[in-house]
């Protein structure tokens, strides 16, 4: 049943890398088809509007089919779909993470939802071609019963910012008719609310199903829904409370990025911070600013950073009268992490990082003495760093230097801390390899990854990555580091990841990934669409030979510069998984997820990798 | 261009005062000490802190500055004289909410700005932000910062594009004045990173860079045509270095050459001698002053090994580690648009008064000035408290200070009137400095001149127009000028004598028009002794050993004259003379010279 999520989550995603338009149809499509799923209770009254829509799918369908053609499970996903819901109203045997992917892919349909009620309107308004009235009249059936079928509770419809490049020009009589269309929509959706509560009634009653199976609602996390104003709106209310100030987003971006923030390096956040910083603690905004501007760079040095800051934090604090330690320390962590989250979103490590940081402080006794509890916990963040970091660094190289033979080529690509430690460790175990580095613009972080290489007398080869296809028969093996280990088993990384283990994989190269396990996320993901960062546009910018192109770009219109951080690389494109627990298969990252929640129980003193290592040592795939 | 409002700027719930620590993140030092030398004209009366620039003391604009941006303490350095001037300033108390502890060092001690800074370091606890009171600035001051944090610098200093000041200054030649002497700042790729300063002055034979500059950075940018603005984020650690090696005695002409060359030597880099060094500490003072300076944070090795994992390096091309492992790092932001002035120059002073209304949102005229309907008052002049106004009086480009009194049909254009100052009627004043307390009698013309302090100039006189100012006169005028002017002062006839002497042969060498101005220029103020120095060197230097002796009669004059720093100027003066030989033996450059000797007498 895993398999049948993954695979239709998958196959959305691909879909929607294809054709927005065709996306949306083909939700639609799913949905039409399945009135027995547990959260399309109105469907069957959303058929006029499905019809209608129909039509528009007759034009996209040969598009649309040949994306189905590309990967089958969407022709019969809807029917594993229609099983996924069988067994949730049945039983608790999904995992939490099929929970979870479950929750998403609602999530996602509601909002595809509202994006597509916007399209329909747009799109049958340019059909009627001006004959408003005609329009005007289906459409808040459809809009009222699209807010019944959407479980929660009605958002502002996704903001509209029409770029040239994206839509047709459209005329004034259009633009009106679809004014006035919105506009009905939106009383009809109104009135639908207050007026009856039957569907509501029965969206509460299928949230109510699955509350029972889980407790916990996760909400989607906000840096992801920077294009929804509402979440925006409450964003700057929660960082006023908290007196940090907002960084504003800089410049066009792509269109199907709009929900990620998107900063400019030039514009740090201490540009409206008072200069001796008093509310957030001078550590923590050197560090914010070294984060910003790629100082500090690499999921491992920005977690060393972030715990050597907090260390910092931790010293310098006192408990103020009449308060508790354990409560207090936490709320002042939490404006600290909101400035740093603005300043480069956080990334999975330092999540997890300061997930152990925050349980430790609140695990202190309330008649804990201070000066105790402070030095304990300085003690468990040296722990973190040297058990978690550094201690895994070297299980981690000493189990992947028995994968590297006499002779061998090994491929890396871009500079990941923990690679490179591998290949020097490798060396001075005296074997003999050659390393081809692969790089790709604008970090040119492989220079980076090369100058240590070379340093320590390691023969390497340098390419960029348009080169990967030519350079690849001659490597033996692919060493990759990870941003994070999603719990589906993806492989979060520098952009440009994906396509070497894809280009690998066609050349039948194995492909390593080395990951410590303090990086592997319980967030599932299946494509770079959903959470990703965006980093500085202008830093696509070159100037070569004292020419500056690009220079100008935000005054054309048309043009947008994507400068995308990660990218996932899915299991299939992974042989291999080395973790200082061992070497696993990708799709083990629960079990590990799993086992770890157990050890962060155990207080630091003991020693924890014998323990884990018994626990969780799947077999190495062959 | 004014900074953005911070919005966060009163946020009382600091982490500081809750957590009740007194770590903070910087301390503000104002320097506000300093004579004023190289606008002794000005100074004379009023203390250098405490000139009015649109109205408002001097140093009112870097207290300004720190509290826009944040500051809510700042240590002051004074004398005795400007703090009580100070305590009495209502435009201070007013606007300046900041909580200011003002130290006083005597004024007639020879004592720099290190010495200063060495002065309060019981009272610094934390890293410093270090201004001089003479900055005019509009800059973004977080850029600064910003740099001093993400590189955990040891040094970060604001530069700015020097300004041409286009005005004509009274008592100075003209264009030919090319003041300062030119600093050459080495900046690496980034344009951030300062790798190399050099001043003309320390120059002997061109410029050279040491190998272990050129072996890291092998692409260095050397600018000049740059303004130090004396704004220096400074480490603890570097004030800690400053009590234990006392031989430093300035910031800017000492302690930053210091970082900057001990950023590339060996003993702050290879690991080995400073462990050495470590070992040492115990046996060798010397040695602990080199490792005193680099301990920067508690953590040391937890961020080497953070910054060993970031993939971020300051520069290519090479096999080291970013900052080529150097733990001393000196960086700087050089200002490409917007207002930085110093003000420590008769020409920028009155550049920074054109500009002054720029800078703050006042209305230009004050409510309680009384100016009648019938009169012309240009947007673009300053019009202080209690000032009267009278008829018919056009007023452009001016600033007129406080509680002054302008009766009808006067002309004020381009020129700077200081406070209490009472301008009869009919005068017509163009591009003139008239300080505080000065009576302009009827009718009295006056074209860039500048009255000193108090003077009085007689209603239509007719030398009263020539021996207070440079008007345009011929050689004879100005001879004529200069007996009026031994009259007066018979005190220095020396000095007049030598004046007459040297005008002659100026006269023939360069023509009227700008010997008189710079004679009569001094004549006009107090403190003509020095400019008379200054014109005297200013020439073609045929009469080097002639002007040597001048020099000794002026500083007997200086000491006869009750001059204010007396101590300094003598010492002022005489290396001058040093440095005058010097030159005459090695460059033309005369006319720097004397910046040189002002330099070294600023406090």
């Amino acid at each position: 049943q895993q398999h049948t999520t993954a695979e239709l989550v998958t196959s959305d995603r691909q879909l929607r890398g294809t054709q927005e338009g065709v996306r949306k149809s083909l939700y639609l499509d799913i949905r039409s088809n399945t009135p027995c799923c547990g959260w399309s209770n109105g469907t069957k009254s959303e058929d006029g509007a499905v019809g209608r829509t129909q039509m528009l799918l007759q034009q996209q369908r040969k598009r649309s089919r040949i994306v189905k053609m590309a990967d089958s499970g969407v022709t019969d996903g809807n029917e594993k779909k229609g099983d996924i819901e069988r067994a949730k109203n049945e039983g608790k045997e999904l995992t939490k993470e099929e929970k979870q992917r479950l929750r998403k892919e609602k999530k996602q349909q509601k909002k595809s939802k509202e994006k597509k009620d916007d399209k329909a309107i747009q799109e049958s308004g340019k059909e009627t071609k001006g004959d408003s009235s005609a329009v005007s009249a289906p459409q808040p059936s459809t809009q009222s019963t699209a807010q019944k079928a959407v479980p929660a509770p009605v958002s502002v419809p996704a903001p509209e910012a029409p770029t040239p490049a994206e839509k047709p020009p459209k005329s004034k009589a259009e633009l009106k008719a679809e004014r006035r269309a919105r506009q009905e929509a939106e009383r009809a959706s109104k009135q639908s609310k207050k007026g009856d509560p039957g569907p509501q009634g029965a969206v509460s009653k299928s949230k109510a199903a699955t509350n029972e199976l889980q407790p916990v609602v996760k909400r989607l996390p906000e840096h992801i829904q920077v294009d929804n104003p509402d979440v925006l709106k409450k964003l700057a209310k929660k960082l006023e409370r908290q007196q940090i100030p907002l960084r504003l987003d800089y410049g066009y971006k792509v269109s199907l990025f709009s929900h990620l923030h998107q900063y400019s390096r030039k514009a740090p956040l201490t540009q409206q911070l008072s200069i001796p910083s008093t509310v957030i603690h001078p550590a923590i905004v050197r560090l914010g600013l070294q984060y910003s501007q790629g100082i500090v760079a690499g999921s491992n040095a920005r977690s060393i950073a972030l715990l050597h800051a907090f260390k910092q934090v931790i010293r310098d604090y006192t408990t103020p009268p009449n308060e508790e330690l354990s409560r207090d320390l936490v709320n002042r962590l939490k404006p600290y992490i909101s400035f740093l989250n603005q300043c480069r979103p956080l990334s999975a490590s330092m999540g997890n990082a300061i997930k152990y940081v925050k349980k430790e402080i609140s695990n202190i006794p309330s008649q804990c003495k201070e000066e105790e509890a402070k030095r304990k916990l300085l003690f468990c963040i040296e722990w973190y760093i040297k058990e978690k970091i550094i201690l895994a660094a070297k299980a981690i190289a000493e189990s992947s230097i028995e994968k590297i033979s006499d002779g061998d080529v090994i491929l890396i690509y871009g500079c990941s801390s923990l690679v490179n430690h591998i290949l020097c460790e490798a060396l001075e175990k005296n074997r003999k390899f050659r390393v081809i580095v692969v790089d790709s613009r604008p970090r040119l972080e492989g220079r980076e990854a090369l100058r240590r290489l070379v340093q320590r007398g390691i023969s390497c080869t340098y390419v960029l990555i348009s080169a990967v296809s030519y350079i690849l028969p001659e490597v033996s093996k692919v060493f990759l580091g990870a941003h994070a280990l999603l719990a589906n088993g993806y492989v979060m990384s520098r952009v440009g990841t994906s396509q070497i283990a894809l280009v690998a994989k066609a050349f039948n190269v194995p492909v390593l990934v080395c990951c410590e396990t303090y990086k592997f996320c319980e967030r599932v993901q299946t494509d770079s669409f959903v959470s990703n960062e965006l980093d500085d546009p202008d830093d696509l910018i070159v100037t070569r030979n004292g020419q500056t192109h690009l220079e100008h770009w935000q005054q054309e219109p048309p043009l947008g510069l994507l400068n995308l951080v990660y990218d996932v690389t899915p299991p299939d494109f992974v042989d291999l998984v080395i973790t200082e627990l061992g070497m696993i298969p990708c799709t083990s990252v629960p079990v590990v997820l799993r086992v770890k929640n157990v050890d962060h129980l155990v207080p630091p003193s003991l020693d924890l990798r014998t323990g884990e290592r018994t626990v969780s040592e799947p077999p190495p795939p062959s | 261009m004014r900074l953005p409002p911070l919005s966060y700027r009163d946020s009382r719930s600091s982490w500081t005062k809750n957590t009740g620590t007194d770590t903070m993140e910087l301390q503000a030092v104002l320097m506000a000490a300093g004579g004023g030398s190289r606008m002794t004209d000005l100074t004379y009366n009023t203390p250098k802190p405490m000139l009015p620039v649109g109205n408002k003391p001097l140093m009112w604009y870097p207290l300004n500055l720190l509290e826009r941006v944040g500051f809510e303490e700042v240590i002051v350095i004074t004398t005795k004289e400007v703090q009580k001037m100070m305590s009495t300033d209502s435009k201070m108390k007013r606007d300046i909410k900041m909580k200011m502890e003002v130290v006083c060092v005597p004024e007639d001690g020879d004592m720099g700005t290190a010495d200063a800074l060495r002065h309060i370091q019981q009272k610094i606890k934390t890293d410093i932000l270090v201004v001089s009171c003479d900055l005019i600035t509009d800059v973004a001051l977080h850029e600064v910062v910003d740099l001093f944090r993400a590189h955990n610098a040891t040094l970060a200093m604001l530069m700015s594009k020097a300004h041409e000041f286009t005005e004509t200054v009274p008592g100075q030649k003209g264009k030919k004045r090319t003041a300062e002497q030119r600093d050459f700042v080495g900046v690496d790729e980034s344009g951030k990173r300062l790798l190399f300063m050099a001043n003309e002055a320390d120059l002997e034979d061109g410029l050279s860079v040491r190998k272990s500059i050129i072996r890291k950075h092998p692409r260095m940018h050397i600018k000049t045509g740059l303004v130090d603005a004396h704004l220096y984020c400074l480490k603890k650690a570097v004030v800690d270095f400053l009590t234990e090696n006392k031989s430093i005695s300035s910031i800017r002409g000492e302690l930053v050459p210091y970082l900057v060359r001990k950023q590339f030597s060996k003993t702050t880099n290879s690991q080995k001698v400073k462990e050495d060094l470590e070992d040492q500490t115990q046996k060798k003072n010397d040695c602990s002053t080199n490792h005193e300076l680099l301990i920067s944070s508690r953590d040391e090795p937890l961020l080497q090994l953070a910054q060993e994992r970031s993939c971020w390096n300051d520069h290519r091309g090479d096999m080291s580690e970013a900052y080529h492992g150097g733990k001393l790092r000196c960086y700087v932001h050089i200002m490409e648009q917007g207002l930085c002035y110093r003000v420590n120059t008769l020409a920028a002073y009155i550049e920074a008064n054109r500009q002054a209304p720029k800078l703050f949102e006042e209305p230009p005229v004050h409510p309680s000035a009384i100016i009648s309907e019938r009169c012309q008052v240009g947007s673009d002049s300053i019009i202080g408290e209690r000032c009267q106004i009278a008829e018919k009086t056009s007023i452009k480009r001016s600033t007129i200070g406080i509680s002054s009194n302008v009766k009808e049909k006067v002309k004020v254009t381009n020129s700077i009137v200081m406070h209490s100052v009472t301008i009869e009627e009919g005068c017509n004043i163009q591009g003139s400095v008239i300080c505080s307390n000065a009576i302009i009698g009827r009718g009295a013309d006056l074209k860039y001149c500048l009255v000193g302090n108090g003077q009085r100039i007689e209603p239509e006189a007719p030398c009263a127009s020539l021996w207070l100012t440079q008007i345009r006169v011929s050689a004879v005028c100005v001879r004529v000028c200069v007996c009026v002017f031994v009259f007066f002062y018979v005190c220095v006839r020396a000095c007049a004598c030598v004046c007459v002497h040297y005008i002659d042969g100026e006269v023939r060498e360069h023509g009227q028009n700008r010997t008189t101005r710079n004679s009569t220029a001094a004549a006009c103020s107090h403190t003509h002794t020095h400019t008379h120095t200054r014109t005297l060197l200013t020439r073609e230097h045929s009469h080097a050993p002639f002007v040597l002796s001048f020099h000794t009669t002026v500083a007997k004059l200086i000491l006869s004259n009750r001059f204010l720093h007396t101590k300094t100027c003598l010492c002022g003066w005489n290396t001058a003379l040093c440095h005058h030989l010097f030159w005459i033996s090695t460059a033309e450059r005369t006319n720097e010279v004397i910046v040189g000797t002002d330099q070294l007498m600023e406090i």
